[in-house]
């Protein structure tokens, strides 16, 4: 649903990934770090990007602001325009295109690890569908509701279309097959949105409110809600670095992981409970951003390969870095105007995403 | 340390697949099981290694139900390699080796010294010093599979199941890595049974030979005292002619036709 419109796309991006191949090719991208010492080197300069790139979202945009605005907005504060952009508005926003890019990257790489799919994304588990769902159910039937109970809502949905997916692929039983969880998630993907297109054909009013939600945005929401969100994101960071070494065993596939004593079906629990938390808060905050959890995870295993100590914080920085980016350059794209980010994203990713397919095609 | 089974009934869903199997895996031999496809005979493997669960009966590992023990403590006596394992092309091979570290791991047990030699140790045995740091996605199909064995090996464990190691591999590799099982048996004393495809090279490496047909054991016992026309007649469905292998003097199955014809 998300990829129809990109569709045309598709034939000036060829050229572009014959390029990318073709630099893939020479070697001039083969950079694969080896050594613990240039990974973590990369990493710090990563985080000095992310850090450059925050307060490029604190600072660009229609309405011009320098470094002082900045500052004063936080010590000496005077109501100015400026100000009052910068605190109410970039601020709240910079922090949800970090945490929410760090976040969809993090459960991408984990759903990719869970179903061994290079393709997969945390959408497959039916957080998408089921978030927009009861978005626009909650939207169209209960329009008084506050923002904050919107992301309740649309967070309960996400969850909710997990549950039954993996109800449907024999979770309860005990034993997930991987191959029913994407299955079974195509099949609730479905309902929901042929449930929530109903809706949006029954009633046209709430189909212009939750367009720009739909498209995926970062825009608009309160720093309240957000404080919320960012101790429950941590905590999962924590914990997926904590799950590294499993992680690991179970990327050889799972009889070697239980030959070797891990227990396989705790931590595929674990591991849809961490993408519910990630996927599911980001898409409740800021719709359902395209791409991000696809493309991340496979630029990190090309810059630091398969192990999760290092996967994972890569993950965590450039999601967040890609996010940011993609949310200022919403803002100029058709300056003026903004575009949701969500579509940013979508146009930024499509070229890798056919390299992935192509590279998946070919082995 | 034995591993052995008692009444053990076997099956996917309501099919039954092995029933009422009661065999031992005898320490310090190769035994190698064989029969027709489907037979159940990588299932009984995986399940001696706790990977599926039994419809009925016990597995047992030592004196204990392997079904009761930590699973982790498993893994330190008995590693098991199933089929054509698929781990991420982009990973190196000490990366993966070092896996099999994995049982002795634990928040208070981080990667010691120890851990270093044994994996250095196995990969070594394997062959494989050389390359370390390699990707698997550029290592042939005999270095792969000596990969997977260099981890199991690092497991440290005193008995190694491996559901048919040689699969797609050409001649000579198949000869490399069952010599390599045979090195370990030998020089080691490790228990090591293996499911194979192949009744040469079965009979030529194997102890001990486990013959399955219809869901029971047909026979067990040293290839040179069991393997007959009559057993591959009725094992595998074929004639064939049986005679003494030139190079090793052990039962060798040559020319067959199919039964039917």
């Amino acid at each position: 649903m998300t990829l129809s419109p990109l569709a045309g796309y598709r034939l000036s991006l060829e050229s572009l990934n014959e390029r990318m191949n073709h630099l893939l090719n020479i070697g001039i991208l083969k950079l694969t770090l080896k050594s613990n010492r240039s990974k973590l080197i990369l990493l710090i300069g990563l985080l000095l990007l992310l850090i450059a790139f925050f307060f490029a979202s604190l600072l660009l945009g229609y309405i011009k602001t320098d470094f002082t605005d900045l500052v004063n907005a936080y010590t000496n504060y005077t109501e100015s325009i400026e100000q009052i952009v910068i605190k109410s508005s970039r601020m709240p926003r910079a922090l949800i295109a970090l945490f929410i890019g760090a976040s969809l990257s993090v459960s991408g790489l984990l759903m990719q690890t869970l179903t061994k799919n290079p393709m997969a994304s945390p959408g497959l588990l039916g957080i998408n569908s089921g978030a927009a769902f009861f978005m626009v159910f909650a939207y169209s039937f209960m329009p008084n509701l506050t923002q904050n109970y919107l992301m309740v809502f649309s967070f309960g949905g996400a969850a909710l279309a997990v549950l039954m997916v993996y109800t449907l692929a024999g979770g309860i039983r005990g034993t997930i097959q991987t191959f029913d969880l994407t299955l079974a998630g195509a099949a609730i993907s479905a309902i929901f949105i042929s449930f929530t297109q109903i809706i949006l054909y029954k009633d046209q009013k709430t189909m212009e409110e939750v367009l720009f939600w739909l498209t995926g945005s970062v825009e608009g929401r309160s720093m309240d809600a957000l404080f919320k969100m960012i101790p429950v994101m941590l905590i999962a960071w924590v914990i997926c670095f904590l799950l590294a070494k499993r992680l690991n065993l179970f990327s050889l596939g799972e009889e070697i992981a239980k030959g070797l004593g891990l227990n396989t079906e705790l931590l595929k629990l674990q591991i849809i409970l961490l993408i519910v938390v990630l996927a599911g808060a980001s898409v409740a905050v800021a719709g359902p951003i395209a791409l991000v959890g696809l493309i991340i995870p496979h630029l990190t295993r090309f810059l630091v390969g398969p192990e999760f100590k290092w996967a994972i914080p890569y993950s965590i920085v450039l999601g967040a870095i890609l996010l940011l980016s993609a949310d200022v350059a919403s803002r100029f794209i058709i300056y003026p105007k903004e575009i949701p980010v969500g579509a940013v994203t979508a146009i930024l990713g499509t070229p890798f995403f056919i390299t992935i397919a192509r590279k998946a095609e070919n082995k | 340390m034995n591993i052995s089974t008692s009444n053990l009934t076997l099956g996917y869903g309501d099919v039954i697949v092995l029933k009422d199997i009661n065999v031992a895996i005898p320490k310090n031999k190769i035994t190698i099981l064989v029969g027709s496809n489907g037979c159940g005979k990588s299932t009984l493997l995986k399940t001696m290694a706790r990977l599926l669960k039994p419809m009925s009966g016990k597995v047992a590992l030592g004196d204990m139900d392997i079904f009761q023990k930590p699973s982790k403590e498993i893994a330190k006596e008995l590693a098991i390699l199933t089929q054509s394992p698929d781990a991420p092309s982009d990973l190196t091979v000490f990366n993966l080796v070092k896996q099999g570290r994995y049982p002795y791991q634990s928040w208070f047990n981080q990667w010691s010294k120890e851990d270093e030699n044994i994996v250095e140790y196995a990969l070594e045995k394997t062959g494989l010093s050389d390359i370390r740091n390699k990707k698997l996605s550029e290592l042939s199909g005999g270095q792969k599979q000596r990969v997977w064995i260099a981890m199991t090996l690092a497991q440290q464990t005193e008995i190694i199941l491996l559901d048919e190691p040689t699969n797609h591999l050409d001649i000579k590799y198949k000869i490399e890595v069952l010599d390599l099982l045979k090195h370990l048996n030998q020089h080691e004393n490790r228990t090591i049974a293996i499911v194979l495809h192949d009744i040469n090279l079965a009979c030529r490496y194997a102890d001990h030979i486990i013959a399955i047909k219809n869901g029971k054991v047909y026979a067990e016992g040293n290839p040179k005292k069991i393997v007959t026309e009559k057993l591959i007649n009725d094992v595998f469905d074929i004639n064939a002619k049986i005679i003494e292998c030139p190079l090793f003097k052990t039962p060798m199955c040559i020319t067959y036709q199919n039964l039917t014809i």
